[in-house]
């Protein structure tokens, strides 16, 4: 006689069953679901969290013991590059607030200043070219829309925090296809990087993603153009991004195409420095902290460099 | 089987794929092992054939619950179902092999997880484009060689998980510990 199976194929085959209809009904039907993640984040950022620090950290080892002259030079390049663009957002900021100090003496209102808390956070996840998923969340301050993230080692702008849940958030990629944002405004800055002098003859550049990893604007008037040269480098200066992300690197100048239908304009290709930047391992968080005196909670405590 | 042991286990094989899975991914192209499978395949060596299938369920819905699906626009969803079944499939794959194999083989657990991995990963491959024909989920291209490369990575992660996880097999309280039976020695 056959021994009874201990298989229970009845709560078996109704979950199975009920998994195959999550599986396929449509997301305004089953987006719901998508709660549990925050929980599940939540109960395993414990882990992650060291454990992606970590091994970020040990690449980083390896990398430097491989290749430590060259680590040093990118090193000092990338404090070059810190240090020019706090000098250049310095400079945009210095020519707001002699804006803000006319609005004043003309009786418009006070708009605060938003500060900004930086935060080291490590690659966890994310769907390449579009996302990368960070282990940052709102309990470090983070917050969707007013976050922005640069990689880190440079001042190359990542993107901007789409969605944060407790213990992790969603960088939306600058160039993905994709991205939302009607375009990006920028400034092409020359040899002589951004001065009092030149700050206001730069080229202004509207790019939007080509989806290949760079960005472009197909319209860039011939005059401006000619004022372009490959390789100069290309900052962010658009007041619908957070005030911490101002002037900071989106690339660098690839090529300034002629194009055949449109003669008095030019094509100007912009590529993100390090490459495909969804495949960032790690990234600074610069977080904006104005919204926080409303009530939305407190950064400051924990808001600090958290390497 | 000690139900906490799983779960304190399960807690700590999640989050060490989730924050290992950036860095061990092979040179950018989205082909990342995933320890939680190797867990799954383990546990359902071991574990008594009626409480497998909750095993692989489980599992596979931590995976879905931490994978970002994107939609083609500026948001992402979390599609949750497609390595749960996935995960339901692996545990009854293993459940019905582990009697021909040789459980306590460091080489088992790497050859049943490479299985189990391609069951994981092809079969969200095939929901998510499923899902993609109707749904706003996007299926990004060339899933099927990162599903499995995917599973082929998860194998020799599982050469290296499943020596820790042998090392500590008896927290976990298997009955299949208690018995003896068939060996292949």
């Amino acid at each position: 006689m056959a021994r009874r199976s201990s298989k229970p194929a009845v709560p078996m085959a109704g979950v199975a069953v009920a998994l195959a209809v999550i599986t396929i009904v449509p997301t305004r039907f089953s987006g719901w679901l998508g709660w549990f993640r925050d929980p599940v984040e939540t109960v395993l950022a414990p882990i992650s969290g060291p454990v992606a620090a970590i091994a970020d950290r040990l690449r980083g080892e390896v990398s430097r013991a491989a290749v430590s002259a060259e680590r040093d030079r990118e090193a000092l390049a990338g404090e070059l590059e810190r240090l020019q663009q706090q000098h250049a957002a310095a400079l945009v900021r210095n020519a707001e607030l002699e804006a803000l100090v006319q609005d004043l003496q003309q009786g418009v209102p006070f708009r605060p200043d938003a500060l900004a808390a930086s935060l080291v956070a490590v690659r966890v996840g994310g769907t390449p070219p579009a996302t990368i998923v960070v282990n940052r969340g709102a309990r470090d301050g983070v917050r969707a829309g007013g976050t922005v993230a640069v990689a880190r080692g440079s001042q190359q702008l990542v993107g901007i925090v789409s969605r944060a849940s407790t213990r992790a958030s969603t960088v939306r990629v600058l160039t993905d296809a994709s991205f939302d944002e009607a375009s990006v405004g920028a400034v092409v800055v020359g040899e002589e990087g951004v001065t009092s002098a030149s700050i206001a003859g730069m080229v202004r550049l509207e790019l939007l993603p080509t989806g290949d990893g760079r960005l472009a604007q197909d319209d860039v008037p011939e005059g401006d153009a000619s004022r372009i040269e490959i390789g100069q480098l290309v900052r962010l200066d658009d007041e619908r991004w957070p005030t911490a992300a101002q002037m900071f690197v989106l690339g660098r100048v690839t090529d300034v195409r002629e194009l055949a239908d449109e003669p008095l304009h030019r094509q100007v290709l912009v590529r993100p420095l390090g490459g495909d930047l969804s495949r960032t391992r790690s990234v600074i968080l610069h977080v904006s902290v104005a919204g926080f005196e409303e009530g939305e909670g407190d950064p400051g405590g924990r808001g600090g460099d958290g390497s | 089987m000690n139900w906490l042991a799983f779960v304190l286990a399960l807690w700590i094989v999640g989050g060490v794929d989730w924050g290992l899975r950036a860095s061990l991914e092979l040179q950018e192209s989205g082909v990342a092992p995933s320890l939680i499978v190797v867990y799954v395949t383990f546990v359902c060596l071991y574990v008594e054939a009626r409480w497998a299938w909750l095993v692989g369920v489980i599992g596979g819905l931590v995976i879905d619950l931490l994978r970002d699906v994107g939609t083609g626009s500026d948001e992402t969803v979390v599609v949750v179902g497609p390595a749960a079944i996935g995960g339901l499939l692996a545990a009854s794959f293993v459940v019905n092999v582990r009697g021909l194999v040789y459980r306590k083989n460091v080489a088992t657990i790497a050859v049943l997880s490479t299985v189990s991995g391609v069951l994981v990963h092809l079969t969200a491959a095939f929901a998510l484009f499923l899902r993609s024909v109707y749904d706003v989920v996007e299926a990004p291209a060339g899933q099927l060689p990162v599903a499995l490369g995917s599973a082929l990575y998860t194998g020799v992660a599982g050469v290296v998980l499943g020596v820790v996880l042998l090392a500590f097999r008896r927290m976990f309280g298997f009955a299949a510990d208690t018995q003896t039976g068939f060996r292949m020695e």
